[in-house]
């Protein structure tokens, strides 16, 4: 079964149709290559470097050990399993100098591998082939200014590196790239600077290396695979874990190889240094022997000398001996002699005062006996004076014992009282109780006795009424009996007269009638009396009942009147009683008082008189002692004196006998003088005779010690030799011991910087692919969508039609699907050729510039691509299959009608009257028509969003790049170049430079710094960072701008902590107040931060020279000096002047430095340009797609506007007023969207080294906005022709 | 000379290769105030004949002269003023904006020409002065017909054009419909062409046109025209 006609019928509509059908096309191709080439470009471009890096034969892993690798080393890693090839070579930094001197940098020298491995990749000439050939780098020769066949030295400095080169001169052969180093980092160096600025490669003939500094190796299979795919770091991974038990093999033997040869050497010195001693100790011995012998024969002519001199001596001590005795012994004589004359005065004198001493006794024995007279007399007075106390006393007593008496009894008294009183008020208080409860009991009472009164009232009187009734009453009886007497008087009277029966009857019938009457009313009288008599009765019982009843009650309440009545009574009677006792205890109370008062006065009294008893009692005391001492002080002159008197008579005897001592001392004296004056001369001889002999001695003395002098010189000379050699040995040991066992780093590629940084990059690269397609992905698909969907409903009659023929609804369907497919699958396979080879290519060479790499390698993955298809072609299909069977499920018939249109609503400006009148006319049918097309307002405004989202974005990606280097080099990096100075320069040499930068009339100013590179530390990163260090915080002032990146506030330099860059600050996550670890060389320091300011290009740390010593312990050495010209200077000529000087080892210019940042960032211009026109195309299809969809949907409403007389104009401005206002809706909002994209863009592909500007210019908003209107004019153009092209004719054609 | 004139007009389609013929040679007049009715069955070319008339399509051969002006020969920004100024249409299917009330639909008609008709005052003739804050939507068919002779009439127009104005329409409505035209007509002096397949309202015209396979069957003038109460069709 054939449906040719309905496959002609769809292959008819793309044709018909062309124009959505390319736009659906286009769409799905921007989409699809945009998506799968930003996919493909990290993935190509690790493929790009895997390539470039096994044509280069890159090693896998990299061995370093601490004390070096050997041939062994090499043939060990060589024969163990995986290795493909293993090979040792060497690496040193030196300075490289240009021929001339002038120029020179900080190198990287390593060893060309002879089997190629890590090969250079050649840019011209030739590898070196001899020791004196080296391959430079292009970067080198153009910074040192070389060309081929030039030469270079190499200097390897003072410290680790010393002597490790044979050769010192090079002639360039060749220029390369080391693989080795890819990215434009080269590591750093204890020489110069402390940067590596570039590679050069050397013969290995070259080195004077005993050892290899690295063991370069390969793995096998490891060609094979991508280097940035998992397999290969598996690979890697277990070839490097099985290195564990060769490598710790070979670090054992290598460290018993370097220790053992050094300590070999270290004993040799010390069998050297024994025989040395033992030598040196034989010569000593001997010549200490021969002074032993000297010294012996000086000691024994001494000791003669000194026997004479000592004998000598003796006589010369005698002589003087004697002389002193005699002198001694005439000062003696002569003192007794004045003694005895100052005794005998003494001894008079003393006589005559015990004579004066006893007249005063007697004087003083006198007086005290008048004393104590007087004294006695005191007493008396005192001891009668007392008893009138003690009298006064006891009457006291007595009389303070009756007021106690008083007092109690008063006490007593008003106790009672009280008592009595509280009684009383007790007994009043009952008293008022009984007399309320009879108040009260009578109250109850009286109203039932007066109501018993009045009852017995009522019934007496009642009982006198029935008592004058009965009265009544038996009056009328007597009366009718009386009357009936009568009668029955006159019937027997008549009788008596003979009257007959009836004649009496009728005589006296009336009479007998009359008296019957009376009678029966007598007896009815009387009934009623007996009644009323009874009742009576019967109600006196009642009252004499209650009275009974209430006759207790009564005379209860009589009693009780009585006995209040006597209470009150007596409650008087006691009450006056009482008051009396009352008035009695007051008088008492006064009586007491005055007592008491007359007591105290007593009392007071009596004190007095004791106070001054006891006064007088002291003083009598102190008389009575005073008296007394002054006997005792009488007895005792009593006693002297007689002691005295014995003493002078013992004085008299003992001067008598004195007298007579002295004349014998005085004959003596004079015999002594004779004897001594023989002795003198005597002694004068023998001191003649020993003067001889010391002469002699004193010569070989001096001669014995000059010979002493000599041998010690000579031991110690000896032993400082010995000391020396030993001191020399044990460094050399102590050396040795610490020699720590040699360790192996086995590094794979990871550890490589280009390597590592090259794959965060593709993987920043891969991130940006993530989202920002996959946006713009989304606004592409969700406008294919809504074509597809609007051309399903345009076609409702068509499918009628062809369902009331009969056809399946799959049939019918097919055709859209297939019109779907068709365009997406065909956009899709576009979108990938494109997509999947523009892109990567120029992403790939934009990456170039970073990294030395020489060609793209465009990869495809499958998995990928059938992603992006499946995407595209289900968003197209999809879509289209649900619209189309949606509308296949209506009956043929209702198909066939147009479609009842959206009725139209009104819109909720218009319940804003005063905005709404304003608004004219045809402003009010744009609003309206706005709000009653909400699925295309929507899918307007977000695809114009996204559209100028996506270009702010890509403007913005711009500025931020290229601002980079305005705000970094105009508005912090004043400076205009660096000057390194030697730092072996003489005094003389900097003072040259000194006066050379003074004299220097283009300079601004210049200021010394330390400037070095170091590795700043956190807790979360570690990365390398410059370190500028000044002396004081004001000496950077026109050479850097610290400030604040947002406020642009100054940041002040402390000196106590370090200002950090912000970039530096971010990656380190450190803020201000926390300390950073740095670390340069070997040496760790913590520092504070104080500060964090703006910089984008590298890292820096400054601080003052006070804060490096206090964190370092040393000063820096400031040996860079910073300059700053002025605005036209000749930069160049100041550095070639500067470069001539001795003391300046080179010039960096930051022109040069921003000339070659600039042609890197260049790099990002591609992408740049990519984004846009991507974003452009989009925004272009978009709003294209969008516009023809408004005029398709309101065909028939824009004909019946033009069969209406609408011009032209009108008819555009009708359609398009609402086009413009939904771009300027989806722009507004496109504007946050890129603002937002931006940032996002920014912080994804931002590098380590370099922070980006934050923010886009408002330029490029203006621009892209300027873009998205520009699309929207040019969209309104197009559908202006289609507005003119209008067919009223047919658009009307009645729907048949 | 009348005050409508076609003169031998014709009118072919070129669809790719094939030459249709929609009309072959029309000759007619109408006078100024007359109503006028073209009948004919489907095809026959009516409906063309209005569109050239009311400048809506130019037609490839013949004359066409309005009020004394030839606009056979004008181009498309003459022929937009002519439909502007001087013609009002009524389609079957109303053609009303949706998204309009009954009086922004007249409105919209009034505002672009020259001495238009206050769109109220237009409205309350066709007897929908309470309905004209209503969307079309809210609108009966008649109705919304009303509106769009109401849309048609406030531009104050020379020629009254209607396709099968009732065509879409019950019996009883569409009576109203003819009414309201042949009122304004006579009321107003408007000239009213009305196209209809129905030859029973002939009657009601000044003057009947048949129309068959492109050309002129017959014309025909009534004297007497009858109110369109009296015609049941």
């Amino acid at each position: 079964m054939s449906k040719r006609a309905l496959n002609q019928d769809a292959l008819r509509e793309i044709s018909k149709t062309r124009g959505r059908f390319l736009s659906i096309l286009t769409l799905v191709v921007i989409a699809v290559s945009f998506l799968f080439g930003l996919r493909m470009a990290a993935p190509d471009m690790m493929a790009s470097m895997d390539a470039y890096l096994d044509e280069q034969n890159l090693m896998d892993a990299h061995i370093m050990a601490t004390l070096g690798l050997t041939e062994e080393d090499v043939d060990a890693l060589q024969a163990a399993d995986g290795t493909r090839q293993s090979e040792g070579a060497y690496s040193v930094d030196a300075i490289a100098y240009s021929a001339d001197g002038a120029d020179s940098l900080v190198v990287k020298a390593i060893s060309l591998s002879e089997s190629g491995l890590n090969a250079p990749s050649l840019t011209e000439g030739r590898l070196p082939e001899t020791a004196e050939e080296c391959l430079v780098e292009p970067s080198m020769m153009e910074t040192l200014g070389l060309s081929l066949g030039d030469t270079i030295t190499l200097d390897t400095g003072s410290g680790a590196y010393e002597d490790s080169l044979a050769v010192d001169t090079f002639t360039i052969v060749g220029v390369g790239e080391s693989p080795l180093y890819i990215s434009m980092t080269r590591g750093t160096s204890t020489l110069g600077n402390g940067s590596v600025s570039a590679i050069v490669t050397l013969h290995p003939d070259a080195y004077a290396l005993d050892y290899y500094t690295d063991i370069y190796l390969t793995v096998e299979g490891a060609a094979a695979v991508n280097a940035y795919d998992d397999a290969y770091t598996d690979l890697i991974d277990g070839y490097t874990d099985s290195l564990v038990a060769l490598r710790q093999e070979r670090e054992q033997a290598r460290t018993d190889e370097v220790v053992g040869e050094a300590q070999a050497e270290i004993d040799d010195a010390w069998v050297e240094y024994y025989d040395g001693e033992a030598e040196a100790q034989q010569e000593l011995d001997d010549a200490w022997q021969e002074l032993q012998d000297a010294e012996q024969e000086l000691t024994d002519g001494w000791a003669d000398y000194y026997d004479g001199a000592a004998d000598l001596d003796e006589a010369r001590a005698q002589l003087i001996d004697g002389e002193a005795e005699l002198a001694d012994g005439r000062e003696t004589l002569e003192e007794s002699e004045r003694d005895y004359q100052d005794g005998l005065a003494q001894y008079e004198d003393g006589y005559a005062q015990y004579e004066d001493g006893l007249a005063k006794y007697e004087e003083g024995a006198a007086a005290l006996r008048e004393q104590w007279d007087t004294f006695q007399q005191g007493q008396d007075a005192y001891d009668a004076g007392y008893a009138q106390y003690e009298a006064g006393e006891s009457t006291y007593a007595e009389r303070y014992a009756q007021y106690e008496a008083g007092e109690s009894a008063y006490d007593e008294g008003l106790a009672q009282y009280e008592a009595g009183e509280s009684a009383y008020a007790a007994g009043y208080a009952q008293y008022e109780a009984g007399e309320a409860d009879y108040q009260e009991n009578l109250a109850a009472f009286q109203p039932v006795w007066e109501a018993y009164q009045s009852d017995l009232a009522a019934c007496q009187e009642k009982e006198s009424a029935l008592q004058s009734d009965q009265n009544d009453w038996e009056a009328a009886q007597d009366g009718y009996e009386r009357d009936l007497q009568a009668l029955n008087d006159r019937r027997a009277a008549l009788e008596a007269e003979g009257w007959t029966e009836e004649e009496i009857a009728a005589e006296l019938g009336e009479e007998e009638r009359r008296l019957d009457a009376l009678r029966t009313e007598l007896e009815d009288q009387r009934t009623e009396l007996e009644t009323r008599a009874s009742e009576l009765a019967e109600e006196q019982a009642a009252l004499s009942a209650r009275e009974e009843a209430l006759s207790p009650q009564k005379a209860a309440l009589e009693e009780a009147r009585a006995t209040l009545d006597t209470t009150q009574a007596m409650l008087a009677a006691t009450r006056e009683q009482l008051d009396e006792s009352a008035a009695t205890l007051a008088a008492t109370r006064e009586q007491l008082d005055a007592a008491q008062t007359e007591l105290a006065a007593g009392r007071a009294e009596l004190d007095a008189t004791r106070d001054l008893l006891e006064a007088n009692e002291a003083e009598l005391a102190s008389g009575r002692s005073q008296l007394e001492a002054a006997q005792a002080e009488l007895d005792g002159s009593k006693e002297l004196l007689d002691a005295t008197e014995s003493q002078l008579a013992d004085a008299k005897a003992e001067l008598e006998a004195g007298r007579t001592e002295l004349d014998d001392g005085w004959a003596e004296y004079y015999d002594g003088l004779d004897a001594l004056e023989e002795a003198r001369d005597e002694l004068a001889d023998g001191e003649r005779e020993l003067d001889d002999a010391f002469t002699e001695l004193t010569d070989g003395q001096a001669e014995y010690e000059d010979g002493l002098a000599e041998y010690y010189d000579g031991e110690a000379e000896a032993q400082q030799e010995l000391a020396d050699a030993r001191a020399e040995i044990e460094d050399a040991q102590r050396e040795v011991d610490e020699i720590e066992p040699d360790e192996w780093y086995v590094l794979d590629r990871t550890s490589n910087t280009g390597f590592a940084s090259y794959q965060q990059d593709a993987e920043r690269m891969d991130r940006l692919a993530t989202v920002f397609p996959t946006v713009f992905f989304l606004v592409a698909a969700l406008v294919c969508l809504t074509t597809m969907t609007r051309m399903v409903e345009e076609q409702r009659v068509q499918i009628g039609g062809l369902k009331a023929l009969g056809y399946s609804r799959m049939d019918i369907a097919r055709k859209y699907v297939g019109y779907g497919l068709i365009a997406s699958l065909t956009g899709s396979v576009i979108g990938l050729v494109l997509g999947g080879t523009f892109l990567p290519w120029v992403i790939v060479t934009c990456w170039k510039v970073m990294y030395d790499y020489p060609g793209v390698v465009l990869t495809v993955d499958w998995g990928m691509a059938a992603i992006c298809v499946i995407a595209a072609v289900g968003c197209c299909t999809i879509a289209v299959l649900a619209a189309a069977l949606a509308a296949l499920r209506a009956t043929p018939a209702s198909l066939m009608r147009p479609k009842a249109p959206d009725p139209g609503k009104r819109v909720w400006l218009e319940h804003l009257p005063f905005l709404w009148k304003r608004m004219s006319f045809s402003h009010k049918v744009t609003a309206r028509n706005l709000f009653r097309y909400q699925k295309r307002f929507w899918m307007t405004v977000i695809g114009i969003a996204g559209c100028t989202g996506l270009i702010i974005t890509g403007f913005g990606l711009h500025d931020s790049i290229m601002d980079v280097l305005d705000l970094q080099f105009d508005r912090i990096t004043l400076y205009s170049a660096i000057v390194y100075t030697d730092s072996g320069c003489s005094e003389d040499e900097r003072a040259a430079l000194e006066t050379e930068l003074a004299g220097e009339s283009a300079l601004d100013g210049y200021t010394s710094v330390y400037l070095t590179t170091v590795t700043l530390e956190s807790p979360s990163y570690s990365l390398d960072s410059n370190l500028m260090s000044v002396e004081q915080p004001d000496d950077l002032d026109g050479f850097l701008d610290f400030h604040d990146r947002l406020t642009l506030e100054p940041v002040e330099m402390q000196t106590d902590g370090a200002l950090i860059s912000e970039k530096t600050a971010e990656l380190l996550e450190l803020g201000v107040g926390d300390t950073v670890t740095v670390v340069s060389g070997d040496e760790r320091a913590e520092i504070e931060i104080t500060g964090i300011v703006e910089n984008y290009i590298q890292h820096y740390l400054y601080m003052t020279d006070q804060c490096y010593e206090a964190a370092f312990g040393h000063a820096p050495e400031e040996e860079q000096i910073l300059l700053s010209y002025q605005p036209d200077a000749d930069w160049e000529g100041i550095g070639s002047r500067l470069l001539q000087l001795d003391a300046v080892s080179g010039v960096y210019y930051m022109e040069e430095t921003e000339e070659m940042v600039r042609s890197q960032l260049n790099g990002v211009y591609p992408a740049v340009v990519i984004i846009i026109s991507a974003a452009g195309a989009l925004a272009f299809v978009v709003l294209l797609n969008l516009s023809s969809i408004n005029i398709t949907e309101r065909l028939r409403e824009l004909a019946t506007l033009k069969v209406l007389g609408f011009r032209e104009k009108e008819l555009r401005d009708y359609v398009f007023r609402e086009n413009l206002v939904l771009t300027f809706i989806g722009m507004a909002l496109g504007v946050l969207v890129g603002k937002w994209f931006h940032s996002y863009l920014i912080t994804t592909v931002e590098v380590d080294l370099v922070m980006f500007g934050r923010s886009a210019h408002l330029s490029s908003y203006l621009i892209s906005v300027a873009m998205t209107l520009a699309f929207a004019f040019i969209v309104n153009l197009v559908g202006g022709r289609r507005l003119r092209k209008i067919d009223m004719v047919e658009s009307l054609k009645t729907v048949e | 000379m009348s005050y409508i004139e076609l003169e031998h007009v014709s009118k072919h389609y070129q669809m790719g290769e094939v030459k249709i013929v929609a009309v072959a040679d029309i000759s007619f007049q109408v006078e100024k105030g007359e109503f006028v009715v073209i009948v004919g069955p489907s095809g026959a070319g009516k409906t063309t004949v209005l569109n050239l008339l009311g400048g809506m399509d130019s037609c490839t051969g013949g004359e066409i002269t309005v009020d004394g002006r030839r606009i056979s020969g004008y181009n498309a920004r003459q022929l937009t003023e002519y439909r502007r100024h001087d013609i009002g249409f009524v389609f079957q299917f109303y053609n009303l904006v949706q998204n309009l009330t009954a009086l922004e639909n007249v409105e919209l008609a009034a505002q672009i020409c020259r001495n238009p008709l206050p769109a109220e005052q237009v409205l309350e003739h066709v007897g929908l002065a309470d309905r004209k804050n209503n969307f079309p939507a809210q609108l009966s068919g008649g109705e919304q017909q009303r509106v769009a002779i109401a849309r048609a009439l406030a531009k104050n127009p020379k020629l009254l054009l209607c396709d099968e104005p009732t065509g879409a329409l019950d019996y009883v409505t569409g009576k109203q419909i003819l009414t309201l035209l042949q009122e304004t007509c006579r009321s107003e002096g408007m000239t009213v062409l009305v196209i209809t397949h129905n030859s029973a309202l002939t009657p009601m015209a000044d003057r009947v046109i048949r129309i068959k396979n492109g050309r002129v069957a017959s014309i025909m003038t009534n004297a007497n025209p009858t109110s369109v109460d009296e015609i049941e069709w």
